[in-house]
């Protein structure tokens, strides 16, 4: 990523928005001054602005505004969330970061999204980085990064609840009060809590129970003086759902839903400081304690995750022309498994060390007309050794002011511990079944890989950007990604399992036992455009449109017993988003927002098309009411249950409307 | 790859990072006070309409004393279009009988009460950075917490003197009194 030229340096500010104004001395998570428009990379950032007119209730759902980011639901509670394909229930090849702190778990091999409980109102804003950014962030920043900024406590100086409620029996209330300490900081305390609805047959008939997750949370921020800035922030959760399978057990004669609770919960304290040394340059520190458990499919089986991470970044100008970003960090995983009756561990504990450090470089050259960008990070982790992501880009400000960018980057995603480490029993595929083609019942047991290698990413990147004043702008990103040595399960070894028959007293064969394992075995090419516009037609009235595309290419799928899906792909081929957002009057506002989706590439899934209608209306200042309609299209549509790495049961999602009223105090 | 043995580099950079913290001398922070406010009124005027400006031609008058630390910010905007007007910066200090009509006004927290007053009673809006200032009849107060500077909008001034905001703004406002 790429630095903007110092604000005291001669950069506009009039040229900026107001909540860009408003955001200057807000520490980015970028480590550093970051402007997008100036970045050598395919950058989009979402506002709270965005959020609140997308009517969107949840993070993912927001992300659906962002080109390239493939949103899916499994089934009523379970998003998928990739960017640039490899879609899947647990997000493997994508970096979430939280206020500088990561949400992707190792020990749950990637982004728990259901148990992610951060209510959107907490949001500044998103900065969705696509494409590889392993050289800044690290392994795993294969296919992007999200930034999910917090607001500033002195932007919630107030009281605030808001509550909704929709037609299929969703709710959620979010309440926060927000004061200032003295002249030199604020503090913000917050709570929410939320129920999805059950998930239902094609009858409507309830299969599993509602999901419930709330969350109770903090954020600090003191400013002593003029280069000094702490920020800390807190977090405690708890999250609960039931998920269906398609399974049986063997003991008996018909096939039975299998319906497996979902237990979350975790706590995270986190603390940051930021000093400013010079113009254009900082150093931050951050430190992050954290605790997250899981428990599903087993109801005895249980992985708990505790953490420590530090870390700091110095960020500074080397020369006039010449700016360093350059850091460090450590973090120590303490992993514990509770073996259940169908999954288990090989090793119950495991602790993991991880070392860090990355260089970055902004050389700028000819006015600022050419950027050069060339930095590389190292990385050592106790099990799976080191790894070296290097980058280099460019930034070209061509005539006219078209900004043409090119990256040519490495990327790896280290093997998490369940690939390497678990055991895992399967009971009861169907016979017959496009998962288990077998005219036996199969019951699989999976055996983690202990000599997995990291999956690895080179990526050629190229976009251009082209902005008409502030009020329309145009943007594209162009990307071929090859991919090698990526994991997928495969079965090694099969064992018939036979029983005496109670009548003709022979052995019979019963089921089939079905020895698998993940592996390094494929590669892979995606290739893919994507592009977004914004244009403010008038100050009333501002349209976004998003869209993207993608093809794949050596991509064989090698998973014949259904259970891996841990790398197919499973994303859309296109997608397209059109969103309006028209100030009627000052107290009345109405985002209509169109989204196509195309088919997803490997299964049977089919594409969908979909409107949003969300209306707000300014009772008082202090009161808003808004009706916000989801999924209008139809009654309901079918989720897509292929992205979970069991075969599961298909949700609907129903067409919704909902009605929510918030209030300041 | 070969093992990445020198792990104690990643701890020696933590610590020398540390050491480099206590650097002396350390300047402000990187955005002046003056430029930040400067470049919220000009975006707010753009989301502002008026419905009877007291200046004829399509332009504004912006008055502020120019021996005031943000003058020289605010004459950065001198001919510059906010919506649909053309703003004019004009120095207070030389027109000290009000001969010229300040449709917009930026008073700072060093002029005079008896001259605030007489500015916030002819001016239609009004911007300053005491911490009173919407109490007296201001009508967008400047806010600095920490190192944020942010705005608190008095809406029945607004309303009485028939100044439409955009809820844009008004939604980014700390307070609306």
């Amino acid at each position: 990523m790429l630095s903007m030229p110092s604000y005291a340096g001669g950069l506009d500010l009039t040229e900026l928005g107001l909540q860009e104004i408003l955001d200057l001395e807000i520490t980015s998570v970028a480590r550093r001054p970051v402007d997008p428009n100036t970045d050598a990379g395919a950058v989009f950032t979402i506002t709270q602005d965005d959020i609140r007119s997308s009517g969107a209730n949840t993070i993912p759902d927001v992300l659906k505004l962002v080109p390239g980011v493939d949103v899916a639901y499994i089934d009523n509670n379970s998003p998928a969330v990739s960017v640039r394909g490899f879609n899947r229930r647990f997000s493997s090849k994508l970096l979430i970061m939280i206020d500088g702190r990561t949400i992707y778990y190792p020990s749950m091999v990637g982004v728990a999204w259901d148990q992610q409980q951060l209510p959107v109102e907490e949001i500044a804003r998103i900065e969705v980085h696509r494409g590889p950014a392993g050289s800044l962030w690290g392994a795993n920043a294969v296919n992007g990064v999200i930034n999910i900024v917090t607001q500033h406590a002195v932007d919630s100086y107030e009281t605030l609840v808001n509550a909704r409620g929709g037609t299929d029996g969703n709710y959620r209330i979010y309440g926060r009060h927000g004061g200032v300490i003295g002249d030199m900081g604020a503090y913000r305390l917050y709570g929410s809590l939320r129920e999805t609805p059950a998930l239902e047959d094609n009858d409507g008939d309830g299969i599993t129970k509602d999901a419930l997750g709330g969350q109770l949370g903090f954020r600090v921020d003191v400013e002593p003086n003029d280069r000094d800035a702490y920020s800390i922030f807190g977090e405690v959760y708890k999250y609960k759902s039931e998920m269906a399978l398609d399974l049986y057990r063997l003991d008996f004669p018909q096939k039975q839903k299998i319906v497996e609770d979902v237990k979350a919960d975790g706590a995270q304290l986190s603390a940051r400081w930021v000093r400013t040394l010079s113009e254009g340059s900082s150093l931050m520190f951050q430190g992050v304690g954290e605790y997250v458990s899981r428990s599903e499919i087993d109801k005895d089986f249980k992985v708990s995750q505790k953490s420590i991470a530090l870390e700091t970044s110095y960020y500074f100008h080397l020369m006039k022309n010449l700016t360093i970003l350059t850091g460090a960090g450590l973090s120590v995983t303490d992993i514990d498994y509770d073996d259940g009756v169908d999954i288990s561990a090989i090793r119950d504990d495991v602790t993991d060390e991880r070392y860090f450090g990355y260089l970055t470089g902004d050389l700028d050259l000819f006015d600022g007309r050419l950027i050069l960008t060339s930095g590389f990070r190292l990385e050592d982790d106790k099990y799976t050794g080191t790894v070296f992501e290097p980058t280099a880009r460019f930034m070209w400000q061509a005539p006219y002011d078209w900004k043409v960018w090119g990256a040519l980057s490495r990327a790896s995603r280290t093997p998490s511990f369940p690939e390497r480490n678990q055991e895992l029993y399967v009971a009861g595929l169907q016979p017959m079944s496009y998962i288990n083609p077998s005219p036996l019942p199969a019951e699989i047991i999976f055996e983690g890989n202990w000599d997995l290698k990291e999956e690895t990413l080179i990526a050629y990147e190229a976009g251009f950007r082209k902005s008409w004043s502030r009020d329309f702008s145009w943007d594209v990103a162009a990307y071929i990604n090859d991919y090698d040595d990526l994991i997928e399960v495969q079965f090694f070894e099969m064992v018939p399992v036979f029983m005496m028959h109670p009548v003709t007293n022979t052995q019979v064969p019963v089921s089939v036992l079905q020895f698998v394992k993940p592996v390094n075995d494929i590669s892979s090419v995606v290739k893919g455009i994507e592009t977004s516009v914004k244009w403010q037609l008038s100050p009333d009235l501002k349209l976004s449109m998003t869209g993207d595309i993608r093809d794949y290419e050596r991509l064989e799928v090698v998973d014949p017993l259904g259970i891996g899906g841990l790398t197919v792909q499973k994303s859309p081929e296109y997608q397209f988003g059109l969103k309006a957002d028209y100030q009627y009057n000052p107290k009345l506002d109405i985002t209509t927002w169109l989204r196509v989706v195309g088919d997803l590439y490997n299964t049977s899934d089919q594409g969908y098309w979909d409107i949003n209608v969300r209306t707000g209306y300014a009772i008082t200042p202090e009161i808003e009411l808004s009706v916000i309609g989801e999924n209008l299209v139809r009654s309901k549509r079918e989720s897509i249950s292929s992205l979970n790495f069991l075969p599961g049961t298909r949700g609907h999602i129903p067409r919704r409307v909902s009605l929510q009223l918030k209030a300041i105090f | 790859m070969a093992s990445f043995s020198n792990k104690y580099m990643a701890v020696a950079s933590l610590v020398g990072l540390a050491i480099l913290a206590g650097i002396p001398d350390a300047k402000a922070g990187e955005y002046k006070d003056e430029d930040i406010r400067a470049a919220l009124i000009f975006n707010i005027l753009k989301f502002t309409e008026f419905s009877s400006p007291q200046t004829q031609n399509g332009q504004f008058n912006l008055c502020a004393r120019s021996s005031d630390d943000i003058w020289s910010s605010l004459k950065a905007l001198d001919g510059r279009s906010a919506g649909d007007y053309v703003i004019r910066v004009q120095d207070d200090q030389a027109n000290p009988t009000m001969s010229i009509a300040c449709d917009i006004a930026y008073i700072s927290s060093d002029l005079p009460a008896s001259r605030q007053n007489q500015i916030i009673k002819s001016s239609l809006l009004t911007f300053g950075e005491t911490s009173d200032f919407i109490q007296k009849g201001g009508t967008i107060e400047f806010v600095k917490i920490g190192r944020q500077t942010r705005f608190k909008i008095n809406q029945r001034i607004t309303q009485s003197k028939e100044i439409s905001i955009s809820s844009r703004v008004m939604k980014l406002a700390m307070a609306i009194e």
